[in-house]
């Protein structure tokens, strides 16, 4: 089980929560200045470290589909699907930690969790720190913190970041207030999967900016903050979207399930559209059909790639939206 | 490399511009710099969910300044991965943990822009020793500051060398050092 297919706290408002570190190893030159025997000798010393309990993946064995589907599943970046130098992704189910090596950084380590899970992710993610500090040679510096490839991530070297589904928040315009705020407190804000400025998904990315000057605890403790007052707005948001105009706001909503459940092709564009009204639908009760967890691991499944992995070869734009209309159908109806 | 557009001249001034998503890179010497009055635009870029600021190609874009690049040495090259400044600043990265030391010099500038006047605070590799403390311990020959000492003794300096930069009417040098006077003193930055 993954983060996509689990359930998680608060998931009404947070699909999921990720942290990363970037790390490097001393004796060797960054990826961009690194050789191909380079690359493998730093492959070698990194996978010493991660034995039992790890599954190692080579990067360059994957089919680019394959490699896709991974980034879509968020295990890995999308500049790690393809590249010159041998990359291997290290990870753990269980635990939900991968590791990217031979990224931008030697090693890019993220743990990704369902819903809410900003402490646990940490915690989690310090472990698999420690066990690379033990045994690598780590490039770190007093004042400049965790050294790496690019100036911008140096210090801390950490990403923190919520996936947020906003769909009330977005309707009312209100998220435009907080975006000039949010980077004032060091927290940057972005769509996910918008098409222009619509942000038809009304999914976003909250994650702290700064690196240097801050440590992980605090810029943790700030954005649980933030996100913690980004959820009761949201849910106050969305109480009195529907308060505003029950039957419309029921309308679209199973609308949006009726197309879903009955469609014999879906674009991802349109999909996105109509998951966000059936997850804003699912959360205000207005389908008491479904559950969140009944649509399990449905937004990542559907994507291009992933489609193509789960029939066995790279499909064409048509049949994937057949074969996504198709799945979405199975899936609602076994709930239903 | 060449100045891309007399050709005679060794290029010094790298501009990057970033049009709608499409990255155009341009290397000058001073001369041709100056009389075509190029004007930059800070790169951006998106990505899914994995390109966050972490993806940003910040560094080229404040690292392509005239200023810094005019200043730079030429010369040196990493002892490491064989890297000249110069090479930083065309690619856009740091070619490995040795040129932070190589090029600290050089690269100062670009670290004081994106982060302002911070020290590292966190988690520390095991086994790191950490010298800045050990450091105070010796010469102070007493146990090692509190963070509150050692934030009083920052500002302390910040407001000096506030005061100087006023004195020598940089003022642009100053508002910067107010505002991370502010944000030590737990303040709000000013607009």
């Amino acid at each position: 089980m993954s983060w996509y297919n689990t359930k998680g706290r608060d998931d009404d408002v947070v699909i999921s929560t990720r942290i990363r570190f970037a790390r490097n190893l001393s004796g060797f030159p960054f990826p961009s200045k690194l050789d191909e025997p380079g690359a493998r000798a730093l492959i070698e010393r990194v996978s010493g470290v991660f034995g039992e309990g790890w599954t190692v993946v080579d990067m360059t064995n994957l089919s680019r589909f394959e490699a896709a589907s991974l980034a879509e599943k968020h295990f890995i970046s999308p500049d790690f699907v393809s590249g010159s130098l041998p990359r291997r992704l290290i990870y753990s189910e269980v635990r939900g930690i991968y590791i990217m090596v031979c990224e931008e950084d030697h090693l890019r380590m993220q743990c990704i969790l369902p819903g809410m899970a900003l402490n646990e992710a940490y915690e989690r993610l310090c472990g698999a720190d420690d066990a690379a500090n033990n045994a690598l040679d780590i490039a770190y510096d007093a004042e400049l913190g965790f050294l790496t490839s690019c100036p911008t991530n140096l210090g801390i070297a950490m990403r923190a970041s919520v996936m947020l589904f906003l769909p009330a928040l977005t309707r009312t315009r209100r998220l435009n207030s907080l975006f000039p705020q949010l980077s004032k407190i060091g927290l940057t804000i972005r769509g996910l999967y918008g098409e222009g400025s619509d942000f038809d998904g009304c999914l976003y990315q909250l994650s702290n900016q700064v690196t240097l000057g801050i440590s992980e605890e605090d810029s943790i403790r700030k954005l649980n903050e933030v996100v913690r007052k980004i959820i009761e707005s949201e849910r106050a948001a969305r109480n009195a979207l529907y308060s505003d105009n029950p039957d419309a706001m029921t309308d679209r909503c199973r609308r949006a399930y009726g197309t879903l459940r009955y469609a014999s092709l879906m674009s991802s564009g349109e999909f996105m559209k109509l998951y966000a009204d059936i997850r804003l639908g699912i959360s205000l009760g207005l389908i008491p059909e479904l559950t969140l967890e009944a649509l399990g691991g449905l937004m990542t499944d559907i994507q291009p790639a992933t489609l193509s992995v789960n029939a066995g070869c790279e499909i064409g734009e048509h049949e994937r939206d057949r074969r996504r209309a198709e799945y979405i159908r199975e899936t609602l109806s076994a709930t239903a | 490399m060449l100045c891309q557009k007399c050709g005679i001249n060794t290029a010094n001034v790298f501009y990057k511009q970033n049009n709608n998503g499409k990255v155009t890179e341009l290397a000058l010497c001073s001369e041709c710099a100056a009389s075509a009055g190029a004007s930059r635009t800070a790169a951006t870029q998106s990505g899914g969910f994995f390109g966050d600021p972490f993806g940003i190609d910040l560094f080229s874009s404040l690292l392509g300044t005239p200023v810094q690049v005019r200043g730079a040495s030429t010369e040196k090259v990493c002892p490491l991965c064989g890297s000249s400044y110069r090479e930083l600043v065309s690619g856009g990265k740091v070619g490995c943990a040795k040129c932070y030391e190589v090029f600290k010099e050089e690269l100062a500038p670009t670290v004081a822009k994106i982060h302002g006047r911070s020290r590292h605070v966190g988690r520390i590799p095991s086994g790191y020793v950490n010298d800045y403390v050990n450091d105070n311990e010796k010469i102070l020959g007493s146990p090692v500051k509190t963070e509150e000492q050692i934030l009083k003794e920052r500002i302390t300096a910040l407001n000096n060398e506030q005061k100087k930069a006023v004195e020598v009417q940089n003022y642009e040098r100053a508002a910067e050092l107010r505002d991370e006077i502010r944000r030590l003193e737990g303040g709000k930055e000013s607009n």
